[in-house]
């Protein structure tokens, strides 16, 4: 039996170790009060990192930049940075933070689709205008009640577009959907049943995925059952690289054709062979060696590529590029107003016109959050080394 | 301290100092991230305290919790957004399913036991969000839902984020209270019991398996309302949101701060509650630091911070106040306990064989013989704890062959075990009160009974201890105590004496003596010649299952098969 | 229904992945034999086989030298574990056990988070192509991963019932207070039992991320279906376990195809649930292991 003291002490070390928790969160981040500051919540850990990497990184160059070229009016900038870990809560979390302890101007991110709209309601009620560089329709749409929120990235709908467009010139008539069991998968798929119909297009058959899958044989038997001219493939990780090599080892004759989730370095180093000779939607920023010297995005892209690649020894992929045109559109609107919320809000949906980005040429209006034409996008195909211009494109 | 624990008011300073502690907290934050946070901490704490009444008290491995803060989450989402239901209104309904839901799924797992079930409930989230992702037409699938409105109090919408913190607060306080006051009534004994012995629960005439699926329920239901709050606040839930990973962070919080305290889950959520945040910079390395913690804990201190402090009973001997101390079944007339054809056998061996012997009221009956011979499984057979093949055993007139043990413990058969099965996590007093607490009645009868068993055994002096803390002859009185309290018609005794000295066997048959004239009856197994010999009234003796005598003391020793099967030829002493 | 005839094809694609079930699920079956322990970190054991072998083979050796250096780390870490599990307190009850393999299967997913991010790595073993067996493209890959479980599984039944040292591990498993009588060291047992089911985990790793790949999140839930592939075959019994997973897979597939792939992870959890209600003790065993009912 313990004495008394004995037992007082243990209730105080108990208490103590409690007390140092809830002290503990004073931690606040270093500010320089002068700085303008600009917030990103990206998915640098967890599923999704193989966008938020090159994003972060992206975004980190562009204020790395402007700070080595003087800032703005005489400010340095600050960029404030959370790790939305690829899940909704930490997106909230990381977002909430940004807003209330960081106070930014202006956030970028999060990285998937489902991150941004489980943090829409809360850009929207704090007034702070959110550029999220995912695809998802219903991150703009309806547009009345995504007043902060700027999407200036490729949308499903346009990838869906190009894809159909493609179908269409390749003499195709029945496809089949096979996409992952999330938030962007299903984006695409209800994008390619809306749109199949204008291009004389019908849907066969619809499979889906879930996220982690490791054999997608069944999936692949049932969509050539159905007997599909092509499939369109709507997801991204490692079930999509699998399906590649499932597809070649059934020897399935019908082409695959995807949508931009794969159109990243990972997804290319992940799938070895398999690929090679499969049309997949990208961004200029990808083949920009190929495009003609007319083409608006391939000077930006050229001159983005080269930076980035010095500065972090590997090549950008797609959504490097929106968060990069992302952060310019933020740091421009900055220089042109008094870098306050309502009014970068403002210059993004009123002065952003026939703006060149590394993406493509943007135009937001209070109609349009999203800013982008399917000219924006090209369709690639992949080859023993990367990728190529498709000769669709030519 | 422990006096004052035990008044009424007194019982509730722990839960009052905790809110009083919590209702400081916007105060002294002025952010309001921060104090965004610290809602996510209450709402955790919600959701471990009934988690802690699961695992931490009645000792039932549920490791998907989150699945049902999920199904609160969508429910109140979903009826919110489809069907334009008041957010008030959505909440006791998410509950209410959750409730279901765990009734359901609590019948058949819960008759699984340790790792069995552990891996059952690992089980619930990825099964719900396999539904949630199959059945997206209505669930919103992967893309979650969005939009969830916010309450509204009186036409206020609660947007403000200290608002929202104090309106969460308010229902942490209801939780709380009302799950402190339980765990602390008899019914937290109850489940105390059932985590460290459910054999000894069941002679208690607990009922073992509706007990855990109250308390599943219950558990179930309070999670949802976390649920329920959360969406709310963030206005947004997915899939993923409480999946296995929410789960298995609810369990490590939990023993980090020390199951089976409710306190504890308090502590251990608001501790490592922070450690994402003060991680920030580090965040990938949160798993390994969690995982490490949780194994750690679980190896080298068990009871996690809360198991640096005693606990301190709110049971406490009061004065004798009730009436009658008469067993039950005073009035039978022929004999009380009659068993006849007892017989079980295990693979190719017979325990016990064609058993038959009947036990009056007021009478001492002993079942001697030699090892093996099937006593102690006489014993189980007889108190229901072993099924047995063929045979009657009638309690007072009334069959109760194949029913359960909690029935017969409840109809006045009580018993102890060979190896004393006090319950560890209780003091002894508590224990007692655990046997007395069969009979029902207010919290007061039974303290009252059990401090009359208390008194009358001599252990006043121990009444605040735990078992591991007092002799064995004590342990062994408390056990009696304990079945004893609960005034059983007929006591089933398995080797008392045991252990203990000659002056403490004597002790103990006063004490058998005593109840014997209160006209219990009692059934003694035993080796110990020098307790069954003065006390018996009548002696049984079994010898490889079957029995070989029946009779007073003297005729028994005399019997010359009696004197074979103990020692072989020519016995010198009996 | 014209896909009918793909009936096949779902079944082949339950091949790979339930011959690492079974895998896993021996791994489980000889651990809980001994020490009575259930041990969740076992899923672990696969993603570490199979990342160390991708990093080999990146740092330049050949596939075939990186599996047993890859299998050998694993049995290194099997050894790790029982060794901090043999700290344990005397008299700790199960709760303690789980929960202890639980905070370190957390803890080595997070390491192995770290070290190999959360993407999905391979390496090239098997050679390329598919065959075609009853109508299914069985790949070259599933079918090397096949052949090599079932050797396993000759040579674990051999070991367990003809061997002296298997036998010793049996009696060890039956009751280990008596297993001392006859001078067998049960702590020697014990430590051999998750050396073995180390070994298990690593082989069925690297068996399969050449064909599905790996990924460092893969790990918990791969533990819940080898678990439920034992529990199907018998958690007494090893190489019932193997068998146990095999089947697990095909049913798996068979659902994938039949039903829908959404409910993809449930479909194992049906199965889990349903075999501890309608047959606890599996399909192969004869009697329940203790401390289930």
């Amino acid at each position: 039996m313990l004495d008394r003291n004995q037992e007082r002490r243990r209730v105080l070390k108990v208490l103590g170790a409690t007390g140092l928790a809830t002290l503990a969160p004073a931690v606040a981040r270093a500010k320089d009060a002068e700085a303008w500051r600009i917030g990103a919540a990206l998915d640098v850990t967890g599923g999704a990192s193989f966008l938020g990497v090159p994003e972060h990184n992206a975004i980190v160059l562009a204020v790395e930049q402007v700070n080595a070229a003087g800032g703005i009016k005489g400010r340095k900038v600050d960029l404030a940075f959370e790790d939305s870990k690829s899940t909704e809560t930490d997106s909230v979390l990381a977002v909430r933070k940004l807003i209330s302890q960081d106070k930014v101007s202006a956030i970028i991110g999060p990285s998937r689709t489902g991150g941004v709209m489980a943090v829409l309601p809360i850009a929207t009620e704090a007034e702070v205008p959110l550029l999220a560089p995912v695809s998802g329709v219903n991150v703009v749409e309806p547009v009345a009640q995504r007043k902060w929120i700027f999407r200036p990235g490729q949308g499903g709908d346009l990838s869906v577009g190009k894809v159909l467009d493609y179908a269409r010139r390749a003499g195709w008539k029945k496809l089949g959907i096979l996409y992952s069991a999330d938030a962007y998968g299903e984006d695409g798929r209800d994008n390619m049943r809306k749109l199949a119909p204008d291009f004389g297009v019908t849907i066969a058959r619809v499979e889906s995925f879930p996220p982690a899958s490791t054999d997608l044989k069944p999936q692949l038997a049932k969509l050539s059952a159905a007997g599909v001219d092509a499939i369109f493939m709507h997801g991204y990780g490692a079930p999509s690289a699998i399906v590649y090599r499932n597809a070649r080892e059934m020897g399935l004759k019908a082409p695959i054709i995807s949508g931009h989730g794969q159109a990243n370095n990972a997804f290319r180093n992940a799938v070895g062979p398999a690929v090679v000779g499969q049309p997949i939607v990208g961004a200029p920023v990808l083949v920009w060696n190929e495009l003609p010297d007319s083409h608006p995005q391939k000077q930006p892209a050229a001159k983005f590529v080269e930076a980035y690649t010095a500065r972090f020894g590997a090549a950008p992929d797609m959504f490097a590029g929106v968060a990069y045109d992302s952060a310019q559109m933020v740091l421009q609107a900055i220089r042109e107003t008094d870098g306050e919320r309502a009014q970068i809000r403002d210059w993004l949906e009123n002065k952003v016109r026939n703006y060149v980005g590394v993406t493509g040429v943007f135009n937001f209006s209070p109609t349009d959050h999203a800013g982008l034409t399917r000219d924006a996008l090209v369709m690639m195909i992949a080859t023993e080394g990367g990728w190529r211009l498709a000769d669709y494109e030519k | 301290m422990s006096a004052l624990a035990q008044t009424a008011a007194g019982r509730q300073a722990v839960p009052i100092a905790i809110l009083a502690a919590l209702a400081i907290v916007p105060l002294l934050t002025r952010d309001d991230y921060l104090l965004g946070v610290w809602t996510f901490i209450l709402l955790n704490i919600i959701v471990v305290v009934g988690l802690d009444v699961l695992l931490g008290y009645a000792g039932q491995l549920s490791l998907g919790h989150g699945a049902f803060v999920a199904i609160g989450a969508y429910a109140s989402a979903l009826l919110t957004t489809k069907l334009g239901w008041s957010g008030w209104a959505a909440i006791p309904v998410g509950m209410m399913v959750a409730a279901l839901v765990a009734a359901l799924i609590a019948v058949p797992t819960l008759r699984l036991r340790g790792y069995y079930l552990a891996m059952a409930t690992l089980g619930f989230p990825i099964l719900f969000d396999a539904i949630i992702r199959g059945g997206s037409n209505w669930s919103g699938g992967s893309s979650g839902v969005t939009a969830i409105p916010r309450l509204a109090l009186g036409g206020v919408v609660l947007r403000d984020p200290t608002a929202y913190y104090y309106l969460v607060l308010a229902f942490l306080a209801v939780v709380l209270l009302l799950v402190w006051n339980l765990m602390e009534s008899r019914l937290g004994l109850r489940l105390r019991a059932i985590h460290a012995d459910e054999a000894a629960a069941m002679a208690r005439g607990i009922h073992v398996v509706r007990t855990k699926i109250g308390v599943f329920t219950l558990s179930a239901a309070i999670a949802a309302l976390g649920g329920s709050l959360y969406v709310h606040n963030v206005q947004f839930v997915a899939a993923g949101t409480f999946g296995l990973n929410y789960s298995l962070m609810l369990v490590v919080m939990l023993v980090a701060g020390g199951m089976g305290r409710i306190w504890g889950g308090v502590v251990g959520v608001i501790v490592l509650g922070w450690l994402p945040e003060l991680l920030r910079d580090a965040a990938t390395w949160q798993p390994v630091i969690f995982g490490v913690l949780l194994a750690l804990i679980m190896l080298f201190s068990p009871s996690g911070l809360a198991g640096l402090v005693r606990r301190r009973s709110s049971f406490g001997p009061r004065s004798n106040n009730h009436v009658s101390d008469a067993p039950r079944h005073r009035t039978a007339s022929g004999p009380l306990l009659r068993v006849s054809g007892l017989r079980k056998r295990f693979g190719g061996v017979t325990a016990v064989s064609d058993l038959t012997f009947d036990v009056a009221a007021g009478e001492i009956r002993s079942i001697i013989g030699p090892n093996g011979a099937g006593k102690s499984t006489a014993l189980a057979l007889v108190s229901g704890a072993l099924p047995a093949d063929a045979g009657s055993v009638q309690l007072a007139g009334e069959e109760f062959a194949g029913r359960p043990a909690h029935e017969r413990a409840r109809a006045g058969l009580g018993r102890t075990f060979q190896h004393a099965r006090l319950i560890p996590t209780l003091t002894v007093f508590e224990n007692i009160v655990l046997g007395a607490s069969m009979l029902g009645g207010s919290r007061r009868d039974s303290e009252g009974r059990a401090t009359c068993v208390l008194e009358s055994l001599g252990l006043g002096a121990v009444a605040q201890r735990f078992p591991d803390e007092i002799n064995h002859f004590e342990r062994r009185l408390t056990e009696v105590g304990s079945a004893l309290a609960a005034r059983p018609a007929l006591v089933l005794l398995d080797e008392p004496a045991a252990g203990l000295s000659a002056a403490e066997i004597e002790l103990l048959a006063n004490v058998l003596r005593e109840e014997r004239d209160r006209g219990t009856a009692i059934v003694l197994v035993d080796h110990i010649m020098a307790l069954v010999m003065p006390l018996s009234d009548r002696i049984l003796v079994l010898d490889s299952g079957a029995q070989i005598a029946d009779g007073d003391p003297s005729s028994v020793t005399a019997d010359a098969r009696v004197r074979s099967a103990y020692l072989g030829q020519g016995a010198a002493h009996a | 229904m014209e896909w009918l005839v793909a009936v096949p094809q779902f079944l082949a694609g339950g091949l790979a992945i339930g011959a690492v079930y079974g895998l896993i699920g021996a791994g489980f079956s000889l651990i809980y034999n001994t020490s009575r322990v259930i041990n969740f970190a076992q899923g672990q054991f696969v993603v570490y086989g199979g990342l160390s072998a991708v990093s080999l083979v990146a740092n330049g050796i050949h596939p075939l030298l990186a599996l047993p250096i890859a299998v050998l780390a694993c049995i290194v870490l099997g050894g790790a574990l029982q060794a901090v599990l043999a700290t344990a307190r005397r008299g700790s009850d199960e709760l303690t056990f789980i929960l202890v393999t639980i905070g370190i299967a957390i803890a080595w997913q997070g390491l192995a988070h770290q070290i190999w991010g959360s993407g999905y790595h391979t390496f090239s073993l098997y050679p390329e192509g598919a065959a075609f067996v009853l109508g299914a493209s069985v790949s070259y890959g599933t079918m090397v991963t096949l052949g090599v479980t079932l050797l396993v599984c000759l040579v674990l039944w051999l070991f367990l019932y003809r061997t002296l040292v298997g036998k010793a591990m049996r009696a060890c498993a039956n009751d280990p207070r008596v297993a001392l009588t006859v001078g067998i060291r049960p702590r020697t047992m014990v430590l051999g039992a998750y050396l073995a089911s180390a070994s298990l985990g690593g082989l069925a790793g690297v068996l399969v991320t050449p064909s599905l790949m790996m990924s460092a999140e893969f790990g918990v839930l791969l533990g819940i279906k080898g678990f439920t592939a034992a529990v199907v075959g018998g958690l007494a019994n090893p190489f019932g376990a193997i068998v146990g997973g095999i089947l697990l897979g095909l049913f798996e597939g068979l659902c994938v195809g039949l039903i829908s792939s959404d409910l993809q992870d449930a479909y194992a959890f049906i199965a889990l649930l349903a075999v501890l209600l309608l047959r606890p003790q599996g399909l192969f065993a004869r009697k329940l292991p203790a401390g289930v009912r």
